[in-house]
């Protein structure tokens, strides 16, 4: 038996473990810790599918990028108060981990295609050359967007 | 069987949503339902679909992704300065007035 099965099972085991945790957190910073690593994991299974340059996207993205957005967030606006408790019986949803592990174990794809960073960059450059601009404008109208939402309007309190 | 483990997370993402009423929380959840479709993408390039074109599908959903969130969270800080909360029960109302 290969190893990479077991390795799959096991990570897809460990995210999906924390995406509970994001479920059941009682403290937002917490979640957001959680959010962290469970998209670090998704990272790691995007690798064990052969995808190495997509899991590091994902991590660079998610784990980073958007991840210091969230927690800023967090901490800039009055959230201080705990989340609102489920009872006891909701902590059975962690037996959703083993058995999304076992699944995953179960069904990886052993003669899957490699995705590799070579594949994507020949496919991008070649005959996505137009999508990868229009990303790119989308990439600065969102920040450019952001930023005019945020702004503070004339006359306007500020905290 | 092999999207059960995607199907497992992306309902986790959607209770998440569904249980919290913090619009910061509500993000995550809808985050973690983003990456569980990207999941389930590149499983089915491994079954069925030609591997370049899910690929630079799964590349765009995450840059798609972050643009959405820059927004989403700039309008959850606004709202914080408006309302002093994010909880999401108190935005009753859509119209740019003061309250």
């Amino acid at each position: 038996m290969s190893v990479m099965p077991i390795t799959y099972g096991i990570t897809a085991a460990i995210t999906v473990a924390f995406a509970i945790g994001v479920l059941l957190a009682k403290r937002p910073l917490l979640a957001g810790y959680l959010l962290t690593l469970t998209m670090v994991g998704l990272g790691a299974l995007f690798w064990e599918l052969k995808s190495p340059l997509l899991g590091g996207i994902q991590i660079l993205v998610y784990g980073g990028g958007v991840l210091v957005m969230v927690l800023f967030v967090v901490m800039l606006t009055p959230s201080g108060q705990k989340v609102e408790n489920w009872s006891s019986s909701w902590s059975a949803l962690w037996l959703l981990s083993p058995l999304a592990g076992y699944l995953a174990f179960r069904s990886y794809p052993v003669h899957g295609p490699v995705i590799s960073g070579r594949i994507l960059g020949v496919a991008l450059l070649t005959r996505q050359g137009l999508s990868l601009e229009v990303l790119a404008v989308l990439l600065l109208l969102a920040l450019v967007a952001a930023l005019a939402i945020a702004m503070t309007q004339k006359g306007e309190k500020t905290p | 069987m092999i999207y059960l483990p995607c199907l497992i997370l992306a309902l986790l993402g959607l209770g998440i949503v569904i249980k919290n009423r913090q619009a910061v929380l509500m993000f995550m959840g809808v985050e973690i339902l983003l990456a569980a479709g990207n999941w389930t993408a590149l499983l089915a390039a491994d079954q069925h679909l030609i591997n370049q074109h899910v690929a630079v599908f799964v590349l765009f959903s995450i840059v798609v992704a972050a643009a959405e969130a820059t927004i989403g969270l700039s309008i959850v800080l606004r709202l914080a300065q408006r309302h002093k909360t994010i909880d999401v029960n108190r935005f009753s109302q859509l119209r740019d007035g003061r309250d």
